[in-house]
Parts: structure tokens; C-alpha cells; sequence
């Protein structure tokens, strides 16, 4: 399977990832190998088998409760940029 | 000094009488010890903190070292509790109220965790303490924690070779004596396998068992979090701390935690062990080989049973694994958009380039390549040929083993294909790295439990891990195997070179 440079970029835009040149040489190639061998799986016959997801014995419900949670200066503790209540970020539109 | 003690003033344990520093001990010697009052936890966190300023700078187990509890022992105090006074490692994914949580990435590089996870909670709550938070592959990406942002880690047993990954700072501190336990998280082997390369018992429980609150989450339907440790009993010491119901992590289980660590004794003749002919196959390095067999044979003697099983679909487990856990991955790492936490792009004309410039500053390599995998396996025209195709044969591979437990108690394997490769080997091959993982993953994709037991050394003076599979939430009957062989051997009590107090 091979990774033309135009889908690195498409799935890097698609990822919100920006990648420079050199890395989409690397990730056409790497990716392309790694594909590649994950080809193995189209040998498998799953057409019999169903795609449910694994686990779960049942669906956990609860009371939609209001319950202590973190403080707003707590939650904001971390934040790169904020106003003392909120988080800030770069303009969105003009 | 209080460093030393006699061994034999303890109980009548009496495998050995020499001196040995407190950090050598196990949880349940150090308990004991505690309890007789032979020394104190402030003497037991003292000499784990000598051999961290020992050989910590040569091993970098540790991403931070605390030199003082982040609060005060007095208030957690819990006598009837084995944990209480324990000074243990916990893996940089798992969040640590007030304690930097890294996870081993330049975008956490200064997170404070506002909250702790639910099992740090549950281990204060036993009176443990924190010693430090341990190197990790970045986003727990990794199988030899050489992806770690910070820098590599080395293994105890031979420093130019990787402590495994991508908790490979827990299994080294174990290893290296800088701490009596650890926490790991397992997502495709991320416990069992550093575990076997730096000769610990890792344990990796059935998926739903321990909750995952405040673990940064990598792969969803497949990360766990279990313990590291110098023998058996300590695990399912941690084991049993850690598991249990929690309304935060819905997909926890609210199965009663039966009691294992004073249940480990039992007679192996009534244990059926199935050895899968495809674990045994081409890949495998002979000398694994032989040390897995030969302990299976020590389990034998014992008087367990044991059958061929056969697990037809083991071929395709590295692709399905790694198509579902980047997908996963690329959705869970959409979160670092340099808006709430973590790490922002100073490069910020607008909305759209400041997510794409952070992205691209606070990644490593591993984890975009993860996060473009994933991407690609989810988007429109692949999802069917890969995701689609994936969750299929995620079903088939639990099927297989779900046949062969209702023939067999426990499942035996090698728990890597070779022992701890060199540093620097395998970073420029993915798939070589991702090869790494191929007994482990099973057991994730299959949610059931699984662990690694030191069971040989090669050659060249690395330890060998024995697997151990048991049927889902069935940890008991698994550890107890793991018991049965420790009593019969001595490979967990030897000892990585550096590890060895010059002092006594």
C-alpha cells in the first residue's frame, strides 16, 4: 500500500497536525511500509464474523446529579492563556 | 545504619540471612518489618531515596523524583494496610494531584494534575508513598521508552540495552531497587513486556477491573493499569489496592475483588495449562524458547496437566492491534489543541494554525506517526478496509482464546520474543518495534488477564519473562500458577548488577 505525499498532507490537515516537508517524505515512506504489512489482515476471512465491540457486561447509567467538582481556578490552573474565568484563545473570525 | 537490617530478625523466612538494605525488600518483608517495628517507613523511604541518588543518574528510571511526600504521611495513616508507609514508583500517564504528569511528552511537559487518579486516591488512601513519577515512551507509545521526550531509559541489567516499554521506567526502578513497587499501564504489553526485560513480575488485569480515571488515555477499549513488582504476592498486594468498582470510569466492573494475596497457595495438580503451538513459532529466539519450556516443565512437576490449544488467528494480531490502537489514539490525542492544558504554540495568527503548529511543537515522531495511522484507518474510503476490518478480527482473536479456556485453567507463552534489545535498534523501523509486542497484545484485544514472571536468564546475563494467561476476571487462578513457580525457583530474588548496594 502506497502513501502518496498528497494523502500525508490530506490526513496530517484531516489530524490538525502540521508536518513540514522532510516529514512527509518520512511518514509517505513509513507509512506506506507500515500499511504494508497490515495487509496480512485482508488474508483473514471475517466475512462470518460480526464487529461488535469487545467488553462491556452493561450500560452504566446514573442520575444526572450536581455534584462537587473542581473549582473554576482549579480547572483553570493549567490553562496556556486565561482571563482569571476563562480559557483565551486566538480570534476565530474578523 | 539504618540502611541494613538482618533478614532473620524478621520471621523465619530464612532463604538467606545476610544484610540487605530496606530498599531491596518486597511490600509484604517491608510490611512485616514495619509492623514489628524492626525499622521505620521514614528508614524505608530513606534508603530508597540513598539508592535513587546511587544510580538514578546513570539509570533515569525516574522523570521526577519527589524529596518530600506531597502530603503529610500523618493524614493518610492506615495500620491495617500492607501498602501503608510503601514508597512506590507510579508511570508519568497516571495523574498525581499537585505532582507534574508528564506522560512523557514535551505537550504535558508542565501539566499539573488539578486531581488524582482514582487509583492514586485508592493507594493514599492504604497509606502508601509516592517516591516519583517514572519514564515512559510518550503517550505510552512505545515498547522501549526510547520515544520518551525527556530521554531514554536503561536497563538495570545491562545499560546499553532498553528497559522495555513503555512502562520501562517502572520495571527499571523495580529493577534497580528505587522503589519497593510500581504502577504501570498496559495497552498492548506496556507492563509485561518491560516487566520480562528487566526481570519483574508485571501484571496486566482484566480490562474493567481497575479503573482508569485519571489515566491519560491512549487506546480506550484497551489501556489498563496494573502493577509492577518484585515478586508475586506484591502484585496481588497492588492488585487487590487498586481494583474495584468506580462510578468514574464507566467501563468499570462492579464484580466483588475476591481476597488473592492470602489465597495463592494451591495445589497445581488440579491446573490445566495450554501451551499455543503458534507462540512457539518462527521469531522466537531459542533461548526464550528454552527458558519458557523449562518452566513450564518446573509447573509440570508440580503436577499440572498440559495441552496443546491452538490460537489459529495469532498472525494477525500486530495489524489488527495497531490499526485499532491508532485510531483510538488519534481520536483520544485530539484533546491537545493547546486550548485547556498542556503545551500552545506561540505561532498563533489564528484559530486553525495555533491547533496545527502546537500539534506539530509538542509531538514526538511516534506519536504523530500513531495519530496519522490512526487518522488514515478512520477516514472516509479506508475506514471499511482497516478500522471495519480490524474490529472484526479483534472479534475472531478474542473467540480463539475464549475456545481455548474451556479446555484449559491458564494459557503459558513467552512474554517477548527476545530478551531486552539494544538502545537505538529498532527507533528507525517502526514495524520491527511494533513486532516487539507480538504475544502480548492478544491479551488486550481480548480484555482478558495477563502477566510476566522472571523465568530464565540468557547468556548474556538478561532476564527471560515467562507469560501467564487466565480466563477473564480470573486473576486468582493466574497468579496463583505464577506462585506455584516463584516457590519453586529463585529468579525473582536475583538482582541487576547495579542494583547491589556496595555498602551492604
Amino acid at each position: 500500500m502506497e502513501i502518496s505525499k498528497d494523502e500525508v498532507q490530506h490526513v496530517a490537515s484531516l489530524a490538525r497536525l502540521g508536518i513540514d516537508e522532510s516529514e512527509i517524505e518520512l511518514f509517505s515512506a513509513q507509512l506506506s511500509h507500515i500499511l504494508t504489512y497490515f495487509d496480512t489482515l485482508k488474508d483473514m476471512d471475517t466475512q462470518a464474523q460480526s464487529a461488535l465491540s469487545s467488553g462491556s457486561l452493561h450500560h452504566p447509567l446514573r442520575e444526572d446529579q450536581v455534584v462537587p467538582s473542581l473549582s473554576r481556578e482549579r480547572a483553570l490552573m493549567n490553562a496556556p492563556e486565561a482571563d482569571g474565568g476563562h480559557f483565551q484563545v486566538p480570534k476565530i473570525m474578523d | 545504619m539504618g540502611s541494613g537490617y538482618s533478614r532473620g530478625q524478621l520471621t523465619d523466612l530464612g532463604r538467606w540471612n545476610a544484610q540487605v538494605s530496606l530498599n531491596h525488600l518486597t511490600i509484604h518483608d517491608a510490611a512485616d518489618g514495619l509492623a514489628k517495628a524492626a525499622f521505620s517507613s521514614q528508614e524505608l523511604s530513606e534508603a530508597v531515596h540513598r539508592q535513587i541518588a546511587r544510580v538514578e543518574e546513570t539509570v533515569h528510571a525516574f522523570h521526577t523524583v519527589l524529596t518530600e511526600p506531597a502530603k503529610a504521611p500523618s493524614t493518610l495513616s492506615n495500620p491495617d494496610s500492607l501498602l501503608q508507609g510503601i514508597p512506590l514508583g507510579i508511570k508519568d500517564n497516571i495523574c498525581t494531584e499537585d505532582v507534574v504528569t508528564t506522560c512523557g511528552s514535551r505537550m504535558l511537559e508542565h501539566f499539573i494534575p488539578p486531581y488524582n487518579a482514582t487509583v492514586m486516591t485508592r493507594l493514599e488512601g492504604h497509606g502508601a508513598v509516592l517516591v516519583g513519577k517514572t519514564n515512559m515512551d510518550e503517550f505510552a507509545m512505545g515498547s522501549s521508552t526510547e520515544h520518551s521526550a525527556f530521554q531514554p531509559t536503561r536497563n538495570p541489567w545491562g545499560l546499553d540495552r532498553i528497559p522495555g516499554g513503555s512502562s520501562g521506567g517502572s520495571a527499571a526502578a523495580v529493577a534497580a531497587h528505587e522503589c519497593i513497587a510500581a504502577l504501570g499501564s498496559d495497552t498492548g504489553g506496556s507492563i509485561r513486556q518491560p516487566a520480562a526485560c528487566c526481570g519483574v513480575v508485571g501484571m496486566k488485569p482484566t480490562y474493567g477491573r481497575v479503573s482508569r480515571y485519571g489515566l491519560v488515555a491512549y487506546a480506550s477499549s484497551l489501556d489498563q493499569i496494573g502493577p509492577l513488582t518484585k515478586d508475586v504476592t506484591d502484585a496481588a498486594i497492588m492488585f487487590e489496592a487498586i481494583a474495584g468498582h468506580d462510578v468514574k470510569d464507566s467501563t468499570s466492573v462492579t464484580m466483588p475483588i475476591p481476597t488473592i494475596a492470602k489465597a495463592l497457595h494451591r495445589n497445581m495438580t488440579e491446573i490445566r495449562i495450554g501451551i499455543p503451538d503458534e507462540y512457539f513459532a518462527d521469531g522466537l529466539d531459542p533461548e526464550v524458547n528454552d527458558g519458557v519450556r523449562a518452566a513450564i516443565h518446573v509447573l509440570t512437576a508440580c503436577g499440572a496437566k498440559t495441552k496443546a490449544v491452538s490460537l489459529p488467528t495469532t498472525p494477525y494480531g500486530i495489524a489488527t492491534y495497531y490499526l485499532i490502537a491508532t485510531a483510538e489514539a488519534s481520536s483520544n490525542l485530539a484533546r491537545y489543541d493547546g486550548v485547556k492544558y498542556g503545551y500552545r504554540s506561540s505561532q498563533r495568527e489564528d484559530l486553525l494554525e495555533m491547533y496545527c503548529q502546537t500539534r506539530k511543537e509538542g509531538f514526538g515522531a511516534e506519536a504523530k506517526r500513531r495519530i496519522m495511522l490512526g487518522t488514515y484507518a478512520l477516514s472516509a474510503g479506508y475506514y471499511d478496509a482497516y478500522y471495519g476490518k480490524a474490529q472484526q478480527a479483534r472479534e475472531m482473536i478474542r473467540a480463539d482464546f475464549e475456545t481455548a479456556f474451556q479446555e484449559v485453567d491458564v494459557i503459558i507463552t513467552p512474554t517477548t520474543p527476545t530478551p531486552a534489545f539494544r538502545l537505538g535498534e529498532k527507533t528507525d523501523d517502526p514495524v520491527q518495534m511494533y513486532l516487539s509486542d507480538i504475544y502480548t497484545i492478544s491479551a488486550n484485544l481480548g480484555g482478558f488477564p495477563a502477566m510476566s514472571v522472571p523465568c530464565a536468564m540468557s547468556h548474556g546475563g538478561l532476564p527471560i519473562g515467562m507469560q501467564i494467561l487466565g480466563r477473564w476476571f480470573d486473576e486468582l487462578t493466574m497468579l496463583q500458577v505464577a506462585f506455584a513457580f516463584e516457590q519453586e525457583t529463585d529468579w525473582h530474588l536475583k538482582r541487576a548488577p547495579i542494583s547491589e548496594d556496595s555498602n551492604g
